[in-house]
């Protein structure tokens, strides 16, 4: 039970005396954003993080709820000090807008075959840490300048074309599949969100999130007698005899999006497109030059960088 | 009463430039006026103020010295300089309706008095000439001026606590005129019994309506600097007048709660960045203790402590520090605030009291004014102002408009004496020295007015040390219960407390670690949990 001095109650009263004569006071002001605060008094838990000044300043947190009673170190000592916290409206929100980022992407960890490209992505932001994506790539390689014409699709690997030319070796049939392209649709929840000041001129905000997705990935196969100047290709089955030639996909990746104003922003981003693929002697599918059957789970592991565009 | 000794000075030095002129006047040519409104009609307004500056000192003919009169201070209403025209309308208002350009004066000078943000002189001189016969031709101006002009009457007649003629004047100021969102401001005020020494019963139903019309009048997109402080003095005004509501009811009654809350809401609702946001944290930071929202209050007073306010004085925010820890049963964080607070208040009010006590000539005010400024927060040196103080006053809203005048004084003295073709006019010289003269009696008026302001701030600062010292007194009462009832009255188990409530995602929340980011200003908030027994 609270007790309250009379004495205290008289400095409290005192309040409407001392700022009643503020009414007419009459300041220059500039225009600048409302407050905006919780209306709700209720404590929940929570945790937050913070890195070190420098550079760029960033405070980091989460959106989970999780252990609210401070770090370890916090429980062991004494805290003299207030509990001090910010609340405040994100800057920018993302829940209900679109994205659209065009990224220049490219493979990281190909051992045969390597892939560059661009690749247009387009979001959907169910909730603030929750989006849908649609992801639609291309990718191209131009095998000799001046002699060639650029082309769709991947390229050997400087491993790959040493094994061929010099060793007069090849990997694995089903290594060498290469993508033309790729479309894949994924889900994206960020975990993670944090803010960032850049030398004081940009105060931008940012989230870490995971994806998740499927799609279809476009098929291509050198033919083994290749060595001219433009590739030729393995004339491929696709899907009901109708469709292109195609491999079905899952994605996982993680990425980092800042947002500098309301509607630019920028993503950096690696994901793993996982693919079933094979090459058949007979069948139906049957590789037309394949000399034995091989079958393999490809990771293409794409990072991807991009400016996105809010709506 | 300051801009006025200016423009006294300078009508009187007119005059006596008249009288030498009539005197020694041997041809006024006809000619010059003429060549003076050719001038003004090709858009040369240097040369047409020279020529009817010639023509009002030597011309023998009333009808060229009246038209010479009009002509000069169109000229220099042309070329912005507001304070010399101000001059000139003065002369042809307080010549009556029988002058020819009576109206245009009157209309000239609400202009001119508007530009240098003059609540002082102009409505003086409007009040001056409002009389007699004047009055009947007056009212026949266009109601759009008529209005405005009703307005400055109004705001005159309103210090002078002639609040009946006030309200009427104020009343008449219709909406859609420039003056009506001021008008409704200065009418929630009278209607509040603000500014009156009878302190009649406040209508808080009607104070209300005014606000909000103010607030209503000004467009929400306006980027003029005087409309948006107008929006947020209306703001303010609501929140208080909310305040004062709520207040006065019980505990717990619904009303109260409702009150406090709106009172909130609008002290929110002035712009973060704007100059009433620290004075909105502030109050604000008193409503969430009534409301016993103790965390937010804190947390708002927490902002003012910013490196962003370092140019803010808010002393009382420690005693409401104090008030809320105390509620709380934290004495050790009481008795910290107290001495911190009595450590920093009083050496300041001695040092102030020796300033206004000293021998200081007025004109030496504002100058001592400008060197507390330049010297660092933490250097103590007697024969200045200290640092924060002198900050605190010169953004105090009367001293801002009081240096704006001076400044203007100060360009338009610049303009006479830099002008090519004033600077080879009679002209020039003239007004330089009056100009001169004027901005030294000024300095004294300014002086006068820092002294006053120092010296009701060090009495402000007195009081806070005679509170600080009751709720000490408190205090000590208090912990020595805690004593006898063998209770420990410094808690040395406090723990990081848990985050306040997060309303949704799109909101988001820090540790405040020793580090102020300017984006996080006015969203802080404590999370304290009593200490007090059940």
């Amino acid at each position: 039970m609270k007790t309250i001095s009379i004495s205290l109650r008289a400095l409290l009263c005192s309040l409407p005396l001392v700022t009643a004569p503020a009414f007419a006071q009459d300041d220059d002001s500039e225009a600048g954003d409302d407050e905006q605060e919780s209306t709700e008094d209720d404590a929940a838990e929570g945790d937050e993080e913070s890195t070190d000044k420098g550079a760029a300043d960033a405070k980091k947190g989460e959106d989970a709820d999780a252990g609210g009673e401070g770090s370890e170190a916090a429980l062991a000592k004494p805290v003299l000090e207030e509990t001090i916290y910010v609340v405040q409206g994100k800057r920018f929100l993302a829940r209900g807008h679109f994205e659209v980022t065009p990224q220049f992407v490219w493979s990281v960890n190909d051992s045969f075959s390597a892939h560059t490209g661009m690749m247009i992505s387009g979001l959907y932001h169910l909730k603030e840490n929750v989006a849908l994506e649609l992801n639609a790539g291309v990718f191209s390689w131009w095998d000799e300048p001046g002699v060639s014409q650029p082309r769709l699709g991947g390229r050997d690997t400087a491993m790959t074309t040493e094994l061929r030319q010099k060793e007069n070796l090849a990997p694995e049939r089903v290594k060498r599949y290469q993508f033309p392209y790729v479309v894949a649709a994924d889900l994206q929840w960020s975990p993670l969100y944090g803010k960032v000041d850049f030398h004081e001129l940009v105060l931008g905000q940012f989230n870490l999130y995971l994806s998740v997705g499927a799609g279809i990935v476009g098929l291509q196969l050198e033919t083994l007698t290749a060595g001219g100047p433009d590739k030729t290709f393995v004339e491929l089955n696709g899907p009901f005899g109708a469709l292109p030639p195609v491999a079905l996909t899952t994605s996982f990746g993680g990425g980092l999006r800042f947002y500098f104003t309301e509607w630019l922003g920028a993503r950096v981003e690696v994901r793993d497109y996982v693919t079933p693929l094979s090459v058949f002697q007979s069948g139906e599918n049957a590789v037309a030059d394949a000399d034995v059957p091989s079958f393999d789970v490809t990771n293409t592991v794409l990072a991807q960088v991009g400016v996105s565009i809010v709506f | 009463m300051k801009n006025s000794n200016v423009v006294i000075a300078l009508s009187q030095s007119l005059r006596a430039v008249l009288v030498v002129v009539a005197l020694g006047a041997s041809t006024a040519s006809a000619q010059n006026i003429d060549k003076a409104i050719d001038a003004f009609k090709a858009r040369n307004y240097e040369s047409a103020a020279a020529i009817y500056y010639s023509v009002l000192r030597l011309s023998e003919d009333p009808g060229e010295a009246v038209e010479a009169q009009y002509g000069l201070a169109r000229s220099f209403e042309k070329l912005g300089l507001h304070l010399a025209a101000l001059k000139y309308w003065t002369d042809i208002a307080e010549a009556g309706n029988e002058h020819p350009h009576f109206l245009k004066a009157i209309e000239g000078l609400v202009d001119a008095g508007e530009a240098l943000d003059d609540d002082l002189n102009m409505p003086k001189t409007l009040d001056k000439v409002y009389n007699g016969s004047n009055i009947s031709t007056i009212e026949k101006m266009n109601p759009t001026v008529l209005q405005r002009v009703y307005f400055h009457l109004g705001r005159h007649v309103y210090n002078k606590q002639n609040m009946k003629e006030a309200r009427k004047m104020f009343k008449a100021v219709k909406e859609g005129n420039p003056a009506y969102p001021h008008a409704q401001y200065m009418l929630g005020l009278l209607r509040l019994g603000v500014g009156q020494p009878d302190q009649p019963a406040p209508k808080y139903k009607e104070g209300i309506e005014h606000f909000t019309n103010a607030r209503s009048a000004i467009p929400a997109e306006t980027s003029d600097k005087k409309l948006t402080a107008l929006r947020d003095l209306a703001s303010l005004g609501l929140a208080r007048l909310y305040y004062e509501q709520a207040y006065q009811l019980e505990d717990g009654d619904p009303k109260r709660i409702a009150g406090l809350r709106n009172s909130m809401l609008e002290f929110q609702r002035v712009p973060r960045f704007s100059d009433g946001w620290s004075e909105a944290l502030f109050e604000r930071a008193w409503a969430h203790t009534v409301n016993n929202e103790y965390g937010r209050a804190l947390g708002a007073l927490h902002s003012l402590s910013a490196p962003y306010f370092k140019d803010e004085f808010y002393p009382e925010a420690k005693i409401l520090q104090a008030i809320i820890y105390y509620y709380n049963c934290q004495w050790d964080r009481v008795n910290t605030i107290l001495d911190e607070t009595k450590a920093q208040v009083e050496p300041m009010t001695l040092q102030m009291t020796k300033l206004v006590e000293g021998n200081l000539e007025l004109d030496e005010w504002y100058p001592l004014l400008q060197k507390s400024m330049e010297q660092p927060v933490d250097v103590i040196d007697e024969a200045l102002l200290p640092r924060r103080v002198a900050a605190a006053v010169a953004h105090d809203a009367k001293f801002v408009k009081m240096e704006a005048f001076l400044k203007e004084i100060d360009r338009e003295q610049k303009f006479f004496e830099k002008n090519r073709t004033f600077a080879q006019s009679d002209m020039s010289q003239t007004l330089v020295e009056d100009f001169d003269a004027n901005r030294q009696g000024y300095l004294g008026v300014m002086g006068k007015y820092l002294k006053a302001k120092v010296a009701s701030l060090a009495a402000e600062l007195n009081d806070i040390s005679t509170r600080a010292g009751l709720i000490a007194l408190e205090t000590k009462t208090a912990e020595a219960d805690w004593l006898e009832q063998g209770r420990t009255i410094e808690n040395l188990e406090r723990k990081r407390l848990p985050r306040p409530f997060i309303p949704d995602d799109t909101f988001q929340f820090w540790w405040f670690r020793n580090e102020y980011w300017i984006d996080e200003l006015g969203y802080y908030e404590f999370t304290i949990k009593t200490e007090c027994f059940e």
